[in-house]
């Protein structure tokens, strides 16, 4: 074929796909009118990621003219690109992020998280909101507004070996006491009492969550955190000698700092110790993969409080294109139909409608029961604590246990961080 | 035309050729420093505006005495780096440059084998191998008899450091190696024979032929273990987090911490810059010190 032929072709052929195009372009102005939402999330357990699947299909086929775009990814991937992300003009309209003043908070100080309060009131949110989530959206609230929507509650849990406990002649703990009778008796027998992988550093500050719950509460936590309580409070040291004696009197198994918390997780499930202090996020995972049959208790204080935490909030970007958009998919995924298939598919906990009759086994009813009963406490205070007391609340316990700090003096560090937050102006909640 | 007119435009035409290169080197490399020096002379976020503080970062930075344990760590870790993987290095080159080992092909690839594994996968499961229940050093410590010196070795902040340093090095010898043994199998046997000639046994030749005829090479390896032992974190960061208690925390990971987890960007910044001319300083003066 001569070269003029095959120019001739190509033009051809050029001339036939621009004119596809262009004679598209009708579509292309439809598609245009097309809105493309970028959602964020954490849902990686696949049965979490099927119900908001599930969720998007739903509202896509009722708004035809609406696209989400999902990624997913972990906290701490979520936690390092959001920000160069939005700095960068880009990232998503709608967030899945930690609440609280070390997270949420610092997209508020950058004017990165769009105001929802007027929204709020239109949709009536908080009127409709459980007494759980209506607990925890003070970690969405700053300068008098509201910046998230809590989603996911979440509690702690002492998962016990029912089959060890009835072998003890044990029954499962009503009190602190009675758990504490368990763990001597356990020790008594031979077993780890209580596992504990601290090496990372967290769990070790949730099981302290829980010691400060039973010795100082919620109160002088609030009198530190909004009025002009210290951390040196004997309370609060009274609740890390505690930790310190759980330690020394052998209950813990191993060495909790060499630990990971994965591996302590694979530890319980083979069947060591008795208890396992951990949360309810873990709890369908230890059911299914325990090779005995599991109890689960909530952590028992004087006070009856439920200890709660928001697995985290739905936050709208400020630089959205689209924000009635991103309203209107927030208030169909919080929807009662929607706040069904969360609780019975995906294995969460939504802000509304939680108190309602739902297809779940005995167990998850149990935790029903908790996060929606008041009075509540603070849980994960990881999520309520400014980012440099969040750093320290994560080895204070590793120092504690290896008797580098007393506990007086782990609360006077406590107590520096503190006065570093407030004289260095760092974001830390309002009451 | 004269030898004058024509040097001007010899010299401008070695500058183009290196152009290209040196115009990635300037936009990747160059654009990022001046970036982050940008950056540390500000208090922020990372979102929304940025407060011009000056060189206040850095007077922060000196003053830190956090920042000061981190490079102490990574200290440590040169001085292990810069021993170990090399010494052990050297030691399976010098036996496997040698043509009658048997299975020599076979010994280099199985030593250089965790090279090519990701310090995620070596963070996993040397932190099985020292965990303190059902970890394999433990078990081996309590067959000998020597259950006493069973611990939590990632728990304990009096060894941590040193078990994340050897699981580290156990990636690098086999690099070293490797080098090394393409350096040694460019050494003139000429030289050995002379030194056999003169009387001189193995150990000598090692000394006397082997170790200068290396020079330059060791210094090369010298200074990339000093360059990666500074700026080590993944396998920090999968075994420890820098704990217990930041008795592991190195340079690389407090910047980490300060940028993402306390945001702090102004701040990492300025960590950033200061640890570049650590490591610069060091490297400048170690070529410094060969040379002379």
């Amino acid at each position: 074929m001569d070269k003029k032929r095959l120019v001739c072709i190509f033009v051809i052929c050029v001339g036939v796909i621009l004119g596809g195009v262009t004679g598209n372009s009708s579509l292309g102005v439809a598609e245009a009118q097309t809105v493309t939402l970028k959602v964020w999330d954490e849902f990686t357990h696949p049965t979490a990621t099927k119900a908001f699947d599930d969720l998007i299909a739903q509202f896509e086929s009722s708004n035809p003219n609406v696209k989400i775009e999902r990624t997913t990814m972990s906290m701490w991937d979520s936690k390092d690109m959001i920000k160069p992300a939005i700095a960068a003009g880009g990232g998503p309209d709608i967030l899945y992020h930690n609440a609280g003043p070390a997270y949420l908070g610092i997209l508020f100080e950058g004017g990165l998280a769009m105001d929802l309060t007027e929204v709020y009131k239109e949709k009536g949110w908080e009127k409709e909101f459980d007494p759980g989530a209506r607990f925890v959206t003070l970690l969405c609230k700053y300068k008098g507004k509201t910046y998230g929507i809590p989603f996911g509650i979440e509690n702690p849990l002492i998962f016990y070996n029912k089959d060890k406990m009835s072998r003890m002649g044990l029954t499962e703990p009503g009190s602190y006491e009675e758990f504490l009778n368990a763990c001597e008796k356990a020790k008594a027998e031979g077993e780890s009492s209580l596992i504990w992988g601290n090496k990372d550093g967290w769990p070790g500050a949730q099981i302290l969550d829980w010691m400060f719950e039973i010795y100082a509460g919620k109160e002088r936590l609030d009198e530190v955190w909004f009025g002009s309580g210290k951390w040196t409070d004997n309370s609060f040291v009274q609740a890390a000698a505690e930790l310190l004696r759980l330690y020394e009197k052998g209950y813990f198994v191993g060495e909790p700092n060499g630990i990971s918390y994965d591996d302590a997780n694979m530890m319980f499930y083979t069947g060591e110790g008795l208890f396992y202090y951990t949360g309810w996020w873990l709890a369908a995972e230890t059911i299914e993969n325990s090779q005995f049959n599991v109890g689960l208790v909530e952590p028992p204080s004087p006070s009856g409080r439920h200890l709660i935490a928001p697995n985290r909030a739905w936050i709208v970007s400020s630089i959205t294109k689209h924000p009635e958009t991103c309203v209107d998919f927030l208030d169909f995924i919080l929807s009662p139909s929607a706040t069904k298939i969360w609780i019975e598919e995906g294995g969460y906990w939504p802000p509304m409608y939680i108190n309602r009759k739902y297809d779940i086994p005995s167990w998850k009813r149990k935790i029903q029961e908790i996060v929606s009963t008041p009075p509540f406490g603070y849980f994960c205070l990881d999520v309520y604590l400014p980012s440099n007391v969040v750093e320290y609340h994560f080895m204070s316990t590793q120092q504690l246990i290896d008797k580098v700090v007393t506990p007086e003096e782990m609360m006077e560090n406590y107590q520096k961080e503190w006065e570093r937050t407030k004289a260095e102006g760092i974001m830390r909640l309002e009451p | 035309m004269s030898k004058g007119a024509r040097m001007p435009y010899g010299k401008l035409k070695n500058y183009l050729y290196i152009l290209p290169a040196f115009a990635l080197y300037g936009f990747l490399i160059l654009r990022s420093i001046i970036g982050t020096f940008t950056l540390s002379l500000y208090k922020w976020t990372g979102v929304g505006p940025k407060t011009f503080v000056g060189l206040a970062n850095f007077q922060k930075l000196f003053l830190d005495m956090r920042f000061w344990n981190c490079i102490k760590n990574n200290m440590i870790w040169t001085g292990f780096y810069m021993v170990l993987p090399l010494g052990i290095g050297l030691i399976l080159a010098t036996l496997l440059a040698q043509k009658k080992v048997r299975g020599r092909t076979f010994f280099r690839a199985v030593y250089f084998l965790p090279c090519v594994l990701s310090f995620v996968v070596v963070g996993i499961v040397w932190g099985w191998i020292y965990h303190p229940t059902f970890g394999v050093l433990n078990a081996i410590l309590k067959f000998l008899g020597l259950g006493f010196l069973a611990r939590g070795w990632l728990g304990d902040s009096h060894w941590a450091l040193y078990c994340v340093i050897l699981a580290g090095s156990w990636t690098y010898y086999g690099f070293c190696m490797v080098i090394l043994i393409s350096a040694l199998q460019n050494i003139e046997p000429s030289l050995y024979d002379a030194a056999k000639i003169d009387g001189a046994n193995k150990l000598q030749s090692f000394w006397f032929v082997t170790l200068p005829s290396l020079k330059n090479v060791l210094t090369f390896l010298i200074i990339l273990s000093l360059a990666n032992s500074f700026k080590i974190f993944d396998i920090v960061y999968i075994m420890t987090k820098g704990g217990p208690y930041l008795s592991t925390e190195v340079t690389s990971l407090y910047l980490y911490n300060k940028a993402f987890l306390q945001s702090q960007i102004g701040y990492a910044s300025s960590i950033s810059i200061v640890l570049m001319g650590i490591v610069s300083f060091m490297a400048v003066n170690l070529i410094k010190l060969r040379e002379s």
